[in-house]
C-alpha cells in the first residue's frame, strides 16, 4: 500500500514540474523579457557529470545571414557550415577561443570546424558585412536556448549548478550567474538590470539589380 | 598602348577558353548591360562634337533611339583570396572602341585580429563616388553623373597600386573606419579637359589608351609644344608617380562620410606626345546618410588646383552636389542639385578656363522586371564660360536635357 503511494507520488511530482524553469525579467518592473536564441547553461559542480561526448551541430548560411543566429555547442563539438545561398560566402572569425576561415563556394561544405576551447565565438563573412553569428562555446553539456522569454531544461541531473544565461543585446556589464541546488524541479528567475543594447540579427538587405551589394 | 592591352586580353580569352571546364566556370562571372536611350535635348553641340555643350548628347540625336551603353565587366577568382576583374564599355560613335575602364588584380586576405585588407594592382576608380554603386562604375541612381563623378569619368584613374584597410569599430554591428592608399602613375594629363571644356554632367566613360575631342582655345596656339587635337587622360609623362589617401568611417546602409586627397604629382613643365602634364592636386569629401532604408542623402565635395606649363594655365576648381533618393518598392525618385565652377589664375591671353554653372536633376526609375530598369531624366544646366565667345555663342548658356533609357542588365 505504502509502496503503490509512493509511486503515485513520484509519478505525480514527475508531470507536476519536472525540470528547471528559467526565465528573464526585467529587474525594475518584474515583466518577462522576450529574449528569443537567450543561451543558458548549467555547470555542474560535480565534474563527473561532465562526461557526455559534445553532439555536432549546423551553423547554415541562408539568405545571407547565419542561421541560426547564435548556436550553443559544447567544447569539442564539430560544426559544419553548409551553404544554402546561391552566392558564395567567406566565413571567419577572430576570437580567443577559435580563429578560423572557410573560403566557400556555392556546393562544395568544407570539413567540419572542432570547437575544442570554451568563449564566444563571433563569426562574419567577408563579402557580405552585415552578417554575423554567434557560436559559443560551452564546457558543459547542460544548455538550452530561450524560444522566446523562457527554458524548460527537462535534463539536468539533480546537484549543484552554476546556471548562467546569455545574448548578445545583453549589457556586457551585467553578469547573469546563479547557484541552484537542483533536485529535479525548480525555476530560476534572472532578473535584468541594465538596458538591452540594440542589437538583433541585421536582415540581409534586399537586391535590387542595379545596385552593388557590398555598401 | 590600347592595342596592346586588347592583345593581351585576347590572348588571355583564348588560354581561358581552351582550360574552360566547368570548375572554371563556376569561377568566372560576367555581367553586363545596355542602355537604349532616347534623348530631346535643347542647348549648344555636345562638346563631343567640339561643341559648346556640356552634354553628351544634343539636337543631332533628338528624336532618336541610341544604343548609349553596352557595357561588360569580367570577374574571375584565381584563388580563395584572389580574382580579376575587367570593365569595359561602348559607346557606338561616342567611341573609338571598347573603353577598358577598369582592369586589376584583387587580393582579399584575412591577416590578422583586429582588421581586414584588400589590395588592387592595376587600373581602376578611387572608391569615392557615393553615387556610381551600380554595376561598371554606372550610378544607381540617375542616368547621368554628378560634374564630380562625370569628371573622373572622363580623365581621372588610378593606374598602380592600392592597400585599404578596415577595422571594426566599436560595440555597435557594421561601424567600420577604413584607410586607403594609393599610388599610381598614367594621369598626368589629368586636369586637362577640366581646364578646356570645364565641368560636364554624362555618363561616357573614358578607358585606358582612350581619347576624347579637344576644342582648342586660340592662346593654345602660341605654345612651344603643340597640344593634340585629342584629349589622350591616361599617360605617364615624367616618371613621377602621384598618391591618393582617404579616410572613411560607415556603418553598412547608414552613413559614410569619407576624405580623400589626391595629388598627381605631375611635373607642369613636361610635355610627350601631344599631351601636356598638369599637376592635379584636390580634396574630395563625401557623405552619405541612409535616413531611413529607403530616403538617402548624400553629397560630395571636391576642391582643388591643376597647372601646366609653368604657369601657363593655372586653375582652382571647385563642385559639389547634394542628392536625395527615394525609393518606393521598384520606383525610385532622385532628385540632385549641384554648383561647380574653374576659377581661371592665369594671365594667359585668349585661354580663359572660367566656368561657373549650377545644375539640376530629376530622375525616375522603375524596376521593370528582373533585369530591366527604366530611367526618365530631366537635366536642367545654367553656366557661363567666356571661351564660349570663340564659337559664337554666349557666355551664358542654359542647357536642358530629356533622357528616357532602357537599361537591360545581365
Amino acid at each position: 500500500m505504502r509502496i503503490i503511494v509512493g509511486l503515485i507520488v513520484v509519478v505525480c511530482s514527475y508531470y507536476a514540474q519536472a525540470g528547471l524553469l528559467v526565465s528573464l525579467k526585467n529587474g525594475k518592473s518584474g515583466a518577462l523579457i522576450k529574449l528569443p536564441g537567450a543561451v543558458v547553461w548549467a555547470m555542474p559542480k560535480d565534474a563527473s557529470l561532465l562526461t557526455l561526448p559534445p553532439k555536432p551541430a549546423d551553423m547554415e548560411q541562408r539568405n545571407r545571414q547565419f542561421n541560426p543566429y547564435i548556436l550553443p555547442v559544447q567544447q569539442g563539438a564539430e560544426v559544419i557550415f553548409p551553404n544554402r545561398d546561391r552566392t558564395a560566402h567567406h566565413v571567419y572569425s577572430f576570437s580567443k577561443p577559435i580563429t578560423f576561415e572557410l573560403p566557400l563556394y556555392k556546393k562544395s561544405t568544407p570539413k567540419p570546424v572542432i570547437f575544442s576551447k570554451p568563449g564566444l565565438v563571433p563569426l562574419g563573412c567577408n563579402i557580405h558585412d552585415w552578417m554575423i553569428g554567434y557560436i559559443l562555446v560551452l564546457e558543459t553539456p547542460f544548455f538550452g536556448q530561450f524560444e522566446t522569454s523562457s527554458l524548460m531544461m527537462d535534463e539536468l541531473p539533480e546537484g549543484e549548478f552554476e546556471v548562467k544565461l546569455w545574448h548578445p543585446a545583453i549589457d556586457p556589464r551585467e553578469s547573469l550567474s546563479q547557484l541552484v541546488q537542483y533536485d529535479g524541479t525548480g525555476t530560476l528567475v534572472f532578473n535584468l538590470t541594465l538596458p538591452l543594447l540594440g542589437t538583433s540579427q541585421p536582415e540581409a538587405p534586399k537586391i535590387y539589380v542595379d545596385e552593388l551589394e557590398d555598401y | 598602348m590600347a592595342l596592346a592591352l586588347n592583345r593581351i586580353l585576347f590572348v588571355w580569352a583564348l588560354c581561358l577558353s581552351f582550360n574552360a571546364s566547368s570548375e572554371l566556370l563556376e569561377r568566372l562571372e560576367v555581367h553586363g548591360q545596355a542602355d537604349l536611350r532616347w534623348v530631346y535635348a535643347d542647348g549648344e553641340d555636345s562638346w563631343l562634337r567640339r561643341g559648346a555643350g556640356s552634354n553628351r548628347f544634343d539636337e543631332h540625336q533628338n528624336n532618336t533611339v541610341q544604343l548609349a551603353d553596352v557595357g561588360l565587366g569580367v570577374d574571375l577568382d584565381l584563388s580563395l583570396q584572389s580574382s580579376l576583374t575587367i570593365q569595359g564599355h561602348y559607346y557606338g560613335s561616342q567611341t573609338e572602341g571598347v573603353e577598358i575602364t577598369e582592369a586589376y588584380w584583387q587580393y582579399r586576405p584575412l591577416l590578422n585580429q583586429s582588421y581586414r585588407s584588400r589590395y588592387r594592382l592595376g587600373l581602376f576608380y578611387p572608391a569615392i563616388s557615393l553615387e556610381n554603386r551600380s554595376q561598371l562604375w554606372s550610378s544607381a541612381y540617375v542616368t547621368n553623373y554628378s560634374a564630380i563623378n562625370s569628371w573622373m569619368a572622363e580623365e581621372l584613374r588610378l593606374v598602380g597600386a592600392e592597400g585599404r584597410w578596415d577595422w571594426k569599430v566599436g560595440q555597435r554591428q557594421g561601424a567600420n573606419f577604413s584607410v586607403t592608399a594609393t599610388v599610381f602613375s598614367y594621369n598626368d594629363p589629368t586636369g586637362a579637359v577640366l581646364a578646356w571644356k570645364g565641368w560636364s554632367n554624362h555618363d561616357r566613360q573614358t578607358g585606358f589608351g582612350g581619347s576624347l575631342p579637344l576644342q582648342a582655345t586660340p592662346g593654345t596656339g602660341v605654345t612651344v609644344n603643340k597640344q593634340d587635337t585629342k584629349y589622350k587622360p591616361f599617360m605617364e609623362i615624367d616618371s613621377r608617380p602621384g598618391f591618393f589617401v582617404s579616410a572613411k568611417w560607415s556603418q553598412s546602409r547608414k552613413y559614410k562620410i569619407e576624405l580623400a586627397y589626391y595629388d598627381n604629382r605631375a611635373k607642369d613643365t613636361e610635355f610627350e606626345h601631344g599631351q601636356y602634364a598638369w599637376h592635379t592636386e584636390f580634396y574630395h569629401l563625401g557623405v552619405h546618410r541612409f535616413l531611413t532604408e529607403d530616403l538617402e542623402l548624400f553629397g560630395q565635395y571636391i576642391n582643388g588646383s591643376t597647372s601646366m606649363g609653368n604657369g601657363f594655365v593655372d586653375n582652382q576648381f571647385e563642385s559639389v552636389y547634394v542628392s536625395l533618393a527615394r525609393r518606393w518598392g521598384r520606383n525610385r525618385i532622385n532628385v540632385r542639385l549641384e554648383h561647380a565652377r574653374v576659377e581661371d589664375l592665369d594671365k594667359t591671353p585668349d585661354d580663359p578656363n572660367d566656368d561657373i554653372g549650377n545644375s539640376l536633376t530629376l530622375s525616375y526609375s522603375y524596376l521593370m522586371a528582373k533585369h530591366w530598369k527604366l530611367n526618365s531624366e530631366l537635366n536642367l544646366r545654367s553656366s557661363k564660360q567666356s571661351r564660349r565667345l570663340y564659337q559664337n555663342v554666349d557666355k551664358q548658356l542654359s542647357e536642358i536635357q530629356y533622357s528616357l533609357s532602357m537599361r537591360y542588365f545581365f
